[in-house]
């Protein structure tokens, strides 16, 4: 029973880090140590823990995560996609061009570094290798991309821009995981083998199809439950979720209103490209316009699309807690404003061919700045999408 | 059974509710009640979300027990909102059952 009960205690203890705004790195990290935690308890502490997993997830994550911690954390994966970029521009475009000094860059390298040496980033790449990948390769690739395609103005909005471009893009969370156990169940045998056989393939596919994965784990902790309690009646996974658990869990999905990553970013992005695009561009029909301002294009971007997602969102979505419902219209705020910020920057040369365009760069900047922190620091993950 | 499953669909929150308002129970146990009293059409899938939602509007309250079958089990509890709701659904089909019954009792 013991093994059961800690494996129902960490999945529902990494739901609740998920959902709280924890990245993926310390969540895997406060999982581990909870673990090796736990692996000194005999079963009847295990027992009573389980039952009090919300008191023991707060805690333990107090008492593992500091302030300072997260912030170097977010500080040093900013660096090191921002670091890349400009070395890719720097590499193409000649060191002329970039209005950035030695200093500065000497301080992101080091910033990175060091928080890669000490911070959860280290714990994602030695534990989970998959996530790591997308982690680093996904904001990388798009880093060089958008380097290479652009040339890099002197004023120094697009370096930030594309960071938080690329920000966005890494923590919305696409775990490219592998679909692991995708096999069927056997027809006849049952027992906890079969069970976690069952549990381990509804993980990997929501994982996959990248539905938020507290939701999905929070699915896996009743569905084992389940099972355990149908075993004791009888009967086998297979004849609880048919030959395919996958299809069952489909279902469990859709009545949750479950939103895939890849649906979920396409709405968010769409939303604010036509909103922005809209709004820079009508004025300019308009007789006295001789120039529209970006920054009014990104924010009517931003509240086009967070308008679209809140009311999708609310019509679909089962919140637990009044908590998690304003923790998602937080993180739909931040999200909504860093990504139409970097979509109009990013849409600035379309928008140029249709009339004159103005760029305060202040107030580009500081948004941008101002949302990628807050963005970075708390994490565009789960209550985003749920 | 896909009949059953469309007349079940307005009445499987009703159900599990009234369910829930006799004892506190636990996710199987409920599957277990229903086909008890002859509802085998209820998805083994569909009836945790709709808990998930009694338990986000406060008609619901969990908590846990353990259970010597395997990790610990949650159980649900009707609160007073819950109890208020349900009453107001039991209503609501009873006047919509009288008068469904009066429309097809010539039928039979």
């Amino acid at each position: 029973m013991s093994n059961e009960t800690v494996r129902q205690i960490l999945d529902e203890c990494e739901a609740h880090w998920s959902m709280s705004g924890s990245q993926r790195p310390t969540v895997l990290r406060l999982r581990d140590l909870l673990e090796a935690e736990l692996s000194t308890y005999d079963d009847e502490q295990v027992a009573q823990l389980a039952l009090h997993t919300s008191d023991l997830s707060e805690k333990w994550k107090r008492r593992h995560r500091s302030f300072a911690w997260r912030l170097l954390d977010a500080l040093g994966y900013g660096a090191a996609t921002m670091a890349l970029f400009l070395w890719v521009a720097h590499i193409r475009t000649g060191s002329s061009s970039l209005s950035i000094s030695e200093p500065i860059w000497a301080l992101i390298g080091l910033t990175a570094l060091l928080a890669w040496l000490v911070t959860d980033t280290r714990w994602l790449l030695l534990r989970d290798r998959e996530a790591a990948l997308m982690w680093v390769a996904w904001p990388m690739a798009l880093a060089i991309v958008v380097a290479l395609i652009r040339p890099i103005p002197s004023d120094g909005s697009w370096p930030f821009a594309a960071t938080a471009l690329l920000t966005v893009a890494a923590g919305a969370e696409c775990t490219w995981s592998l679909r692991q156990g995708r096999g069927r169940i056997p027809e006849t045998a049952y027992g906890d083998h079969e069970i976690e056989t069952a549990i381990t393939s509804i993980l990997s596919h929501g994982f996959f199809v990248g539905w938020p994965r507290s939701s999905t784990l929070t699915m896996t902790s009743e569905i084992r439950q389940h099972l355990f309690d149908a075993r004791a009646d009888g009967k086998s996974p297979q004849q609880v979720m048919g030959p395919d658990p996958r299809s069952w869990t489909h279902e469990w999905a859709a009545a949750r209103g479950l939103t895939a990553a890849w649906l979920f970013r396409f709405r968010l992005v769409a939303g604010l490209s036509l909103g922005a695009m809209a709004f820079a561009t009508f004025p300019l029909f308009l007789e006295g316009y001789s120039e529209v301002r970006i920054d009014f294009a990104i924010f009517v971007g931003a509240a086009v699309a967070v308008g679209g997602v809140l009311a999708t969102g609310y019509l679909t979505r089962i919140w637990t807690s009044s908590a998690e419902r304003r923790l998602h219209q937080r993180r739909t705020l931040f999200a909504g404003v860093l990504l139409a910020s970097a979509v109009a920057l990013v849409s600035r040369s379309f928008l140029e061919a249709i009339g004159p365009l103005s760029v305060h760069s202040a107030w580009s900047l500081a948004i941008t700045l101002l949302a990628a922190a807050l963005l970075l620091s708390t994490g565009l993950s789960d209550p985003f999408r749920r | 059974m896909d009949r059953g499953n469309q007349l079940l669909k307005g009445a499987l929150d009703m159900c599990l509710l009234s369910l829930i308002a006799e004892s506190p129970t636990y996710g199987y146990e409920m599957i277990r009640r229903l086909e008890e009293r002859g509802l085998r059409m209820v998805s083994e899938g569909s009836i945790y979300p709709r808990l998930a939602h009694f338990e986000a509007h406060g008609w619901v309250a969990t908590s846990k027990k353990v259970s010597s079958d395997g990790p610990v089990r949650k159980y649900y509890q009707l609160t007073a909102s819950g109890r208020r709701h349900v009453v107001g659904l039991v209503s609501d089909w009873q006047e919509f059952a009288n008068a469904v019954e009066l429309i097809v009792k010539e039928v039979r």
